[in-house]
C-alpha cells in the first residue's frame, strides 16, 4: 500500500468511526432540535407537554391505579371524590379514575391506528397518483371524489350497524372501527399528498434524479415522499382529536362498543341519568375528551407555524 | 449648478430576527446630485435593496429598525417625517420602479385603471383628463398603440411591455427622483437593452435624477454616471463611473471585475474572488472583505476601514490606502 | 486524437418537440383548431468529444428543452439523437437507464436541484448505486469524499443537508453529482445563471478544469453571451425553437452573420463604459413559437428582410470556415 493510499484510509476511518458510534449522539441531537423548534410555537409546546401526559398516563395506567376497570361494586355506587376513589364511583360502583384511564388507553389506541391505517393507504395512492399523473391519475381521483362525496358519519353508522347485525363483538368490533376511521380518513390524505408531490414534481431535484437514472417508484417514495411529510403530520394530528371526538360520539349514541367496556362516550351517557344528584359523573369523560381534543388540536395547530415556510425567517 | 437631491448620512439598517441581529445597511454615505444616476452595485444580500427601501421608507419596523443615520431629500429628512407626509411624497415626488413587474402591478385591474388611479388621487384629475394622460405616459415610455392597450391586464403584456407599464406608473405624477432596483434582471438581454435605453432617456429628457441598483456591472457602465460599490452591509467604493472602471482602488471592485467574462474572449481562465460572502448573521471583524481579500493585513482583522478620498470625488474604503496611495 | 468519423460524440438532427396547447372543451365544441407550441423545431448540431458546444439564446427560444430532449428527460416528437453513434431514442428503458451513465445534466438552480431531505452523501452516492459502480460502503465514502475534494469541498461536508450550504456550495455539489457516474457529456442547463458574478467566476474556472481533467464535453446552455464566449470552443444561436446560426466561438462573436446574432451582441452591455452603450437593431418583440407562420422566424424584426423571407424558413447553410447560417440575405 502507498503513502497515499493509507493515507486515504485512515481519513476515511476517521470519518465513519463517528458516523456509527455516534448514532445514539445524533438521536439525542435530533430530539433536541425537535424540543427546540417546538419552542417556537406557545401553542405548539401547550399541545405537546398536554399530549405527554396523555400518553404517559394511557402507558402507565395498571400501575397508577388498582383497581379493575369493569368489577361492580354496589356497597361504593355514586359516591363522591375522596381519598380511596380520586374522582368517585359511577352507578356501578366502578372507580372513575380507573374507568377514564383504561377508557382513554383504548380511545387513542383506536384514533392512533385508525389514523395509521389512513395514512398508510392514503398516502402511497396519493403520491403515484400524482406522481404518475396522465390518466391513472385521473381514475385514481375520480374514485376519491366519489369517496369524499360520500358523508363521513353515514359511513360510520353503516359500518356500525353491519358489525352489529353480524356479531361482531369485543376486540373485532374495535377493528371494525379502526378500519372504518381509516378508511374515512384515507381520501383526505391521498388528496392531500397528491397535491403537494404535484408541487414538488416540478422541482429540478426530482429531473436530476431521472437523469441519473433512477427509477420512478424510487423517486416517488424515496424522493419526493420525504419532502411532502410535513403538512401530512400537520393533518393527521389534527385528525387524531377529530376521530376520538367521534368514536366518542359513535358510543354516545350507543353505537360503540357496549358496556362494561370503559368508554368515555358511553360513560357519559350512562352519567346523564345522573345529573341532576351526581353531575360530576358526567363531568370527568366530558372533561377528558374535551382534554384530549384539545390537546391534539393545539399541538396539529402549532405544528402548522412551525412547518410553514413562510414563518421560518420572522 | 450642482444641487444635491439625495443625500445619505450614516444610514444604518438593522433587522432583529429570531435568530439574532442583522445589519443589513452599515453607514452608508453618498449623495445624487440632479441630472445624474448614481448606481448602487452589489451582489445579492449586499444591502443594496435594503439602501433603496429605506429611501422610501419601505422598512417594515419591526423587525426593521434605522438606529442611525440621515436620508435627505431636497434637504430635509425623510426619516423624520410624518406618514402622511411620507405619502405625499412617494409618487409625487420619489418613484420607484421594481425588479419583477408581475408582483408589482395588481393583477386584478386594467392598466389604465392603475395609472389612472394615482394621478386622480396625487394631482386631482378628472376621469377624462387621466385617460388622456395615461395614453400620453404610455406612448412616452415606447408602447406601441396606447389607446388599444389602455383597457388590458398586466398579463396581456409581455416582460419587457410590463416594465415599460412600470415606468409609465413610477412617471405618472412627474417626480424628480426615481428609484430602479434591478429594473432589467429579469429580462432578456435584447429586452434589456431597450428598457435602458428608455431609462436613460427619460432621465435626460426630464432633467429627473436616478438612483440605478443593479448587480450588472455591465448595465453599470453604460447606464450610470456615478457608481457606489457595496459588500456586506458597507459601501466599500464611490466615485465617477469612468474611474471606478479604470482604476478600481477597493480589492473587492478589482476582483469583481476581474471575474466577469468578456465578450473578446480574452483569459482562458478567470480570476474570481475566493471564498463566498461572510455570514451576514456572524460577520467578520473589522474589514467585512478580508477573508476573502489577497492583500489582507493585520489591521484589516481589527478595523473597519473608512471610505477615504484617493483622487478628488474617489473614495474607497481600504486600509492599503492608509499611507499614500497603493 | 486524430480527428476521425468516430469523434463526434453526440449528433442531433431534426430534432423537434412540439407541445400541443388543449383549449377547453367548450373551445373544442366551439371548433377552435388546437394550437402546437413549437418549442424546438428540427435542430441539427452535433459536438466533437473533448470540446464544449455553447446554446445560447433568449428565454422561450428552446434551448432548455432541447437539454431535456437530448437526456429524453422528456420525448422528442421527431428527430434523431446519436450518442456515440447509436441513436438513444431507439433504447428499450433498460438500456437508456444504462446510456444516462454517459449523459449527465447540471441545473440552474441549485436550490431545488438537490433533494432537501438527503445528505449530501446520498446525493452524491445514489447514483452510483444506482449503475452498480460501487461494491462496498467504504468504497462508496471514498470515492463521495474523493467528488467533493475534486470541487473544492472537504470531508466536513459529506454529511450535511443542502440547506447548510451556498448557492456556490450547492452548485459544486450538483456538479460532483453529475461526475459521480463518470459521464462523457456533462449538459449544463443555465449552471451560473443563478450565481452571484464572483462565484459565476469559480464555477467556470471549475468546468474548465474539471474538462480537461476528465476529458469531458460539454453542451453548455446560457443566455448570457460573455459566459457562452468564454466557455465555448464552438456556439449554437438558438431563436424560437431553430438555430440561426453556428460556428467556432471566436468566428462568431468576432464577425456574426446571422441579423439575430449581430443583435444579440449588440444588445449586451460589456463592463467597460468605452465600449459602445447597449441598444436593439430589432424591432419589435420576440415572436411567439405558438403557431409560426412558415417563414423565417426573425420576419417582421429584421433589418434585412426581403420577400422570400415570409414565405420560406431559411435553412442552416454552410459558409465555410466551420460555419452555417440559416438567412436568405447574406
Amino acid at each position: 500500500m502507498t503513502e497515499i493510499q493509507a493515507d486515504k484510509l485512515a481519513e476515511l476511518q476517521a470519518v465513519r468511526a463517528p458516523a456509527i458510534g455516534g448514532r445514539l449522539a445524533r438521536w439525542r441531537m435530533a430530539l433536541g432540535n425537535a424540543w427546540h423548534e417546538l419552542r417556537k410555537s406557545r401553542t405548539a409546546s401547550i399541545g405537546a407537554v398536554m399530549l405527554v401526559l396523555l400518553f404517559g398516563a394511557c402507558i402507565a395506567t395498571p400501575w397508577i391505579t388498582t383497581y379493575d376497570p369493569i368489577k361492580q361494586n354496589y356497597r361504593e355506587r355514586l359516591q363522591p371524590p375522596s381519598e380511596k376513589h380520586l374522582l368517585g364511583t359511577d352507578r356501578m360502583g366502578r372507580d372513575i379514575y380507573t374507568r377514564l384511564l383504561y377508557g382513554g388507553r383504548r380511545l387513542v389506541a383506536i384514533a392512533l391506528l385508525a389514523v395509521t391505517f389512513g395514512l398508510s393507504v392514503g398516502i402511497p395512492y396519493g403520491v403515484l397518483s400524482g406522481y404518475f399523473g396522465g390518466k391513472v391519475d385521473t381514475v385514481a381521483m375520480r374514485f376519491i371524489d366519489g369517496l369524499l362525496a360520500f358523508p363521513g358519519l353515514l359511513f360510520y353508522l353503516l359500518v356500525v350497524t353491519l358489525a352489529r347485525e353480524w356479531k361482531i363483538e369485543g376486540i373485532a368490533n374495535d377493528a371494525v372501527l379502526v378500519f372504518a376511521l381509516g378508511f374515512a380518513f384515507m381520501p383526505e390524505v391521498a388528496r392531500l399528498s397528491r397535491g403537494t408531490v404535484l408541487a414538488e414534481k416540478q422541482k429540478e431535484y426530482v429531473e436530476a434524479s431521472r437523469a441519473v437514472g433512477d427509477g420512478s417508484l424510487s423517486i416517488a417514495l424515496r424522493q419526493i415522499l420525504p419532502n411532502i411529510i410535513s403538512p401530512l403530520i400537520v393533518n393527521a394530528t389534527v385528525r387524531l382529536g377529530y376521530v376520538i371526538l367521534i368514536v366518542a360520539a359513535l358510543s354516545f349514541l350507543g353505537l360503540g362498543t357496549p358496556p362494561p367496556t370503559p368508554d368515555w362516550g358511553s360513560d357519559l351517557a350512562a352519567a346523564r341519568d345522573y345529573m341532576e344528584t351526581a353531575p360530576l359523573i358526567a363531568a370527568f369523560p366530558g372533561l377528558a375528551i374535551c382534554y384530549t381534543v384539545l390537546a391534539f388540536n393545539l399541538f396539529g395547530d402549532g405544528l402548522r407555524d412551525i412547518l410553514d415556510p413562510r414563518l421560518a425567517e420572522r | 449648478m450642482a444641487e444635491t437631491v439625495l443625500e445619505l448620512d450614516d444610514l444604518t439598517v438593522r433587522f432583529h430576527l429570531r435568530r439574532g441581529d442583522l445589519t443589513a445597511v452599515d453607514g452608508a454615505s453618498f449623495s445624487i446630485e440632479r441630472g445624474q444616476t448614481f448606481g448602487l452595485v452589489g451582489e445579492s444580500g449586499s444591502g443594496k435593496s435594503v439602501t433603496a427601501k429605506a429611501i422610501m421608507r419601505l422598512i417594515p419596523a419591526p423587525p426593521g429598525e434605522i438606529p442611525r443615520g440621515r436620508v435627505l431629500f431636497e434637504g430635509s429628512n425623510i426619516l423624520d417625517k410624518s406618514d402622511a407626509e411620507m405619502r405625499a411624497l412617494r409618487g409625487r415626488r420619489i418613484a420607484m420602479v421594481f425588479q419583477e413587474p408581475m408582483s408589482a402591478l395588481n393583477p386584478v385591474f386594467t392598466v389604465c385603471d392603475q395609472i389612472s388611479d394615482a394621478l386622480r388621487t396625487n394631482l386631482g384629475l378628472s376621469k377624462k383628463e387621466a385617460r388622456e394622460r395615461v395614453v400620453e405616459l404610455l406612448s412616452l415610455v415606447g408602447i406601441p398603440s396606447p389607446q388599444k392597450r389602455l383597457d388590458s391586464y398586466v398579463h396581456e403584456f409581455s416582460g419587457g411591455m410590463r416594465q415599460r407599464v412600470m415606468l409609465a406608473m413610477a412617471l405618472s405624477c412627474n417626480p424628480n427622483f426615481l428609484i430602479a432596483d434591478e429594473p432589467t434582471t429579469a429580462l432578456d438581454v435584447t429586452i434589456q437593452a431597450t428598457i435602458l435605453e428608455l431609462i436613460t432617456g427619460m432621465i435626460e429628457r426630464l432633467g429627473m435624477s436616478l438612483l440605478f441598483i443593479t448587480h450588472n456591472l455591465g448595465v453599470v457602465a453604460h447606464a450610470c454616471d456615478r457608481v457606489g460599490v457595496m459588500y456586506a452591509s458597507h459601501i466599500v467604493e464611490l466615485g465617477d463611473k469612468r474611474e471606478i472602471f479604470a482604476r478600481p482602488q477597493h480589492p473587492y471592485t478589482v476582483g469583481l471585475l476581474n471575474s466577469i467574462p468578456r465578450l473578446d474572449g480574452q483569459a482562458k481562465y478567470l480570476t474570481p474572488i475566493a471564498g463566498s460572502v461572510c455570514n451576514m448573521m456572524d460577520p467578520p471583524t473589522g474589514c467585512k472583505f478580508h477573508p476573502r481579500c489577497s492583500h489582507a493585513m493585520d489591521v484589516c482583522r481589527r478595523e473597519i476601514p473608512r471610505l477615504k478620498e484617493i483622487a478628488p470625488g474617489h473614495l474607497a474604503a481600504c486600509h492599503l490606502h492608509d499611507r499614500g496611495t497603493a | 486524437m486524430a480527428p476521425t468519423a468516430d469523434d463526434t460524440l453526440l449528433r442531433v438532427k431534426g430534432l423537434t418537440k412540439h407541445f400541443t396547447l388543449h383549449g377547453d372543451i367548450y373551445s373544442k365544441l366551439a371548433g377552435e383548431k388546437t394550437q402546437v407550441l413549437k418549442a424546438v423545431d428540427g435542430i441539427d448540431f452535433h459536438i466533437h468529444r473533448g470540446e464544449t458546444l455553447g446554446l445560447v439564446g433568449e428565454s422561450g427560444c428552446g434551448k432548455s428543452t432541447t437539454a431535456r430532449l437530448v437526456t429524453r428527460l422528456i420525448e422528442p416528437t421527431a428527430g434523431e439523437v446519436t450518442l456515440k453513434g447509436e441513436n438513444l431514442l431507439g433504447f428499450s428503458r433498460s438500456r437508456m437507464k444504462e446510456a444516462r451513465k454517459e449523459v449527465q445534466l447540471v441545473f440552474q438552480d441549485p436550490y431545488s436541484s438537490l433533494n432537501p431531505r438527503k445528505t449530501i452523501m446520498h446525493i452524491l452516492s445514489r447514483p452510483m448505486e444506482i449503475h452498480g459502480l460501487v461494491r462496498s460502503w467504504a468504497e462508496k465514502r471514498e470515492r463521495v469524499l474523493e467528488l467533493l475534494r475534486r470541487v473544492g469541498l472537504g470531508i466536513e461536508h459529506i454529511d450535511r443537508y443542502p440547506h447548510e450550504f451556498s448557492g456556490g456550495q450547492r452548485q459544486r455539489i450538483a456538479i460532483a453529482r453529475a461526475l459521480s457516474v463518470d459521464p462523457e457529456l456533462v449538459i449544463g442547463d443555465e449552471p451560473v445563471s443563478a450565481l452571484d458574478v464572483s462565484i459565476q467566476a469559480q464555477i467556470l474556472n471549475l468546468f474548465r478544469e474539471l474538462q480537461k481533467e476528465f476529458g469531458l464535453t460539454y453542451l453548455f446552455i446560457a443566455h448570457d453571451l460573455s459566459v457562452i464566449r468564454h466557455i465555448s470552443d464552438r456556439v449554437a444561436v438558438m431563436y424560437v425553437g431553430k438555430i440561426v446560426e453556428t460556428g467556432p466561438a471566436a468566428a462568431l462573436f468576432d464577425k456574426p452573420l446571422h441579423p439575430y446574432t449581430k443583435a444579440l451582441l449588440a444588445a449586451v452591455p460589456e463592463a467597460d463604459p468605452a465600449k459602445p452603450a447597449p441598444r436593439l437593431t430589432l424591432q419589435g418583440e420576440v415572436s411567439t413559437p405558438i403557431d409560426p407562420p412558415p417563414g423565417c422566424r426573425l420576419c417582421g424584426r429584421c433589418p434585412r428582410e426581403s420577400a422570400v423571407c415570409a414565405e420560406i424558413a431559411p435553412p442552416l447553410v454552410d459558409v465555410g470556415d466551420g460555419r452555417q447560417v440559416a438567412c436568405h440575405n447574406l
